[in-house]
């Protein structure tokens, strides 16, 4: 119980010192998800409306495939990476593995079938026939697509929110892709659990507290945009 | 009936009242009447290899109302989006205010935005409602004063102006038709598509806005297409009627024609055409109905007539009361009587099943009951004369208007 008190104890106070180890952490892991997520979202956005919309064959296995994806476990996709990056790897001649962008691949493969299969269930939710209505008024066609992106805004900044969720808080694949390297590829989630089999209990705890503490920022960030103009 | 449509057909009867047009196109009963907004050959529409939609000629005149009648599943829908340019037809062409549609988006954006279109339900994208009715005007890249004029006059024409701030979302279906109403306006187009646009109101509603319509229509002079399933709109919107049967024309023509001579018994049956009656040739010059001879000379290219007879043109009287001269009487007994609407639809058997309509008083006068022997007539002059296409399956529907 002591351990535990003077953990949290500890962990608010190199929080509040602004501690410089766990500061920069903080923006690594900031950086790397944001970025991750921002991509994901430019690949993602675009691709789930052209799944939500269209219609072709081997439609349903897309989406098949995309909501198996949802679910990918990290670990999986730290592996595959891992292994085309690695240095006598396929793809090892970029030199990526074991830096920050080794892991903002791997998260984007993460973050895109979630962002992908939010936007397009979110744009099938959409009335069919309002996309006709748009161009029946004059719309061009990339017109009438934003008009349906603003539509389904609720549902897309939710889409947002899940795949940073599932970034910022995966832990296996940053390991493996980034490798966990002090200033250069240790984010919250890797430092939080070397720290926690260290021992060093109060540093896990800051770690911890500030990875709740900056999901639940952005997600409230994204609340209060999705939830502009919701009312009056 | 179409004191309205036929009024239409003139210059006169335009009150110069706000048309919200340029002269240009606001210029019924000025040489425009005669120039085509549009026209089609040979459009066909299949979906999965089924084809839908075989309409080999239709036309429409600028400032003036073209109804698509028909069931549902006829593919009247199917036809507007066609010539909204909301779909592309697999096979015909198509000419839209002079210009032969290609295939290119970038024209047919471009002949696109000279129209507009209306659906069945508003669609109202979730903005203020002025926000929706300026949406049209902002994807032609209008902008500032002119937008907010032309917005604030028809809400106001449409009754809605009070309502401009409100969320759409909030609206009741009534008002949500109308700023839809008023968003496809605001456009000023040259040719207007009206989807079923009372479809998602309730009777009341329907009637009252389609009244406005009509007088709204008339005003702006803008050649117009709407699709329905309800004779009475079309009637009362209309000047012309194409009905569509299982995805063709089975007959376009102005609408008093349509409804008093429709072009064969499945146009006659769909515009609720209650008597069809089987006539008999009885002798060179001689032909019956049941066993009363009627004096009607019969056209020599039918071979198995039938003969519309409207519900209302058929006179009830009780057996032994004095005959009309030149009347056609019919002794029947009731089957039954039916209260529909306000006169009550009697169903007699006159040696054919005969249906009339009566007023409440006049069947108490008479004291109808079922079983009651009444005598049914009727001018034979009202008849319309059809060949019967009952047992030969589908016949080809080549009764095109002449």
């Amino acid at each position: 119980m002591d351990l535990l008190f003077d953990g949290i104890t500890h962990g608010i106070a190199l929080i509040l010192r602004g501690d410089a180890q766990v500061m920069e952490i903080m923006w690594l892991s900031l950086r790397v998800s944001g970025i991750a997520t921002l991509v994901s979202l430019l690949l993602g956005v675009p691709l789930g409306m052209a799944l939500g919309q269209s219609r072709f064959p081997g439609r349903r296995l897309a989406l098949g495939v995309i909501n198996t994806g949802m679910g990918l476990p990290p670990v999986a996709v730290g592996l595959f990476v891992s292994l085309f990056l690695w240095r006598s790897g396929p793809l090892g001649f970029l030199d990526l593995i074991y830096t920050p962008a080794a892991i903002i691949v791997a998260q984007c493969i993460i973050a895109l079938p979630v962002v992908t299969g939010l936007t397009a269930a979110a744009i099938q939710q959409l009335d069919p026939r309002l996309r006709l209505q748009l161009l029946g008024l004059g719309a061009s066609r990339l017109q009438a697509l934003r008009f349906l992106l603003r539509e389904a805004r609720f549902s897309i900044i939710a889409a947002i929110m899940a795949g940073f969720g599932a970034v910022i808080s995966e832990v296996g694949a940053s390991m493996m892709v980034g490798g966990n390297i002090l200033h250069d590829t240790r984010v919250l989630t890797t430092a939080t659990v070397l720290e926690t089999s260290k021992g060093n209990f109060d540093i896990a705890i800051a770690l911890s507290v500030v990875l709740l503490g900056l999901t639940f920022l952005v997600s409230m960030l994204l609340t209060v945009l999705q939830q502009r103009g919701a009312e009056r | 009936m179409s004191g309205a449509a036929d009024g239409r057909t003139g210059p006169q009867g335009l009150p110069p009242a706000r048309v919200g047009l340029p002269p240009s196109q606001g210029a019924l009963g000025r040489g425009l009447a005669d120039s085509v907004a549009l026209s089609l050959s040979g459009i066909e529409v299949k979906y999965r290899s089924r084809r839908v939609l075989q309409v080999d000629h239709l036309e429409l005149s600028a400032g003036r109302t073209l109804a698509l009648l028909g069931p549902n599943g006829s593919g009247k829908s199917t036809l507007l989006r066609v010539l909204a340019l909301l779909e592309r037809p697999d096979a015909g062409s198509l000419t839209l205010l002079g210009e032969a549609v290609q295939d290119g988006e970038g024209r047919r954006l471009a002949l696109r935005r000279r129209t507009a279109t209306v659906f069945q339900d508003p669609l109202l994208t979730d903005q203020t409602v002025f926000d929706n009715v300026a949406m049209g005007l902002r994807f032609r890249g209008l902008g500032g004063a002119e937008i907010g004029q032309r917005v604030e006059r028809w809400l106001d024409r449409f009754g809605v102006g009070h309502l401009t701030g409100r969320r759409a979302r909030s609206l009741s279906g009534g008002e949500a038709q109308r700023v839809s109403l008023a968003r496809a306006f605001v456009l000023e187009p040259e040719i207007l598509f009206l989807d079923e646009p009372f479809g998602s109101l309730d009777l009341q509603g329907r009637e009252a806005l389609a009244l406005e319509l009509e007088v709204i229509l008339r005003d702006a002079g803008i050649a117009t297409v709407l699709v329905t399933h309800d004779r009475g709109e079309a009637q009362m919107l209309a000047d012309q009627v194409a009905v569509l049967l299982d995805g063709r024309i089975a007959q376009c023509a102005p609408v008093r024609t349509v409804f008093e001579r429709p072009a064969s018994p499945a146009v006659a049956r769909f515009l609720g055409v209650e008597n069809l009656l089987p006539l008999t040739r009885s002798g060179p010059d001689e032909v019956r109905i049941a066993d009363c001879p009627i004096p009607l000379l019969l056209p020599s290219g039918i071979a198995r007539p039938l003969a519309c007879l409207r519900a209302e043109d058929v006179h009830l009287s009780l057996e032994g009361a004095p005959a009309t001269a030149g009347s056609v009487h019919l002794s029947a007994t009731v089957v039954h009587v039916v209260p529909y609407g306000v006169p009550y639809r009697v169903h007699l058997d006159a040696g054919v099943p005969l249906i009339a309509l009566a007023a409440r008083r006049t069947l108490d006068r008479l004291g109808v009951a079922p079983g009651t022997r009444l005598v049914a007539s009727f001018d034979p002059g009202v008849l319309h004369l059809l060949e019967d296409d009952a047992p030969v399956p589908p016949l080809p529907l080549a009764h095109r208007p002449g």
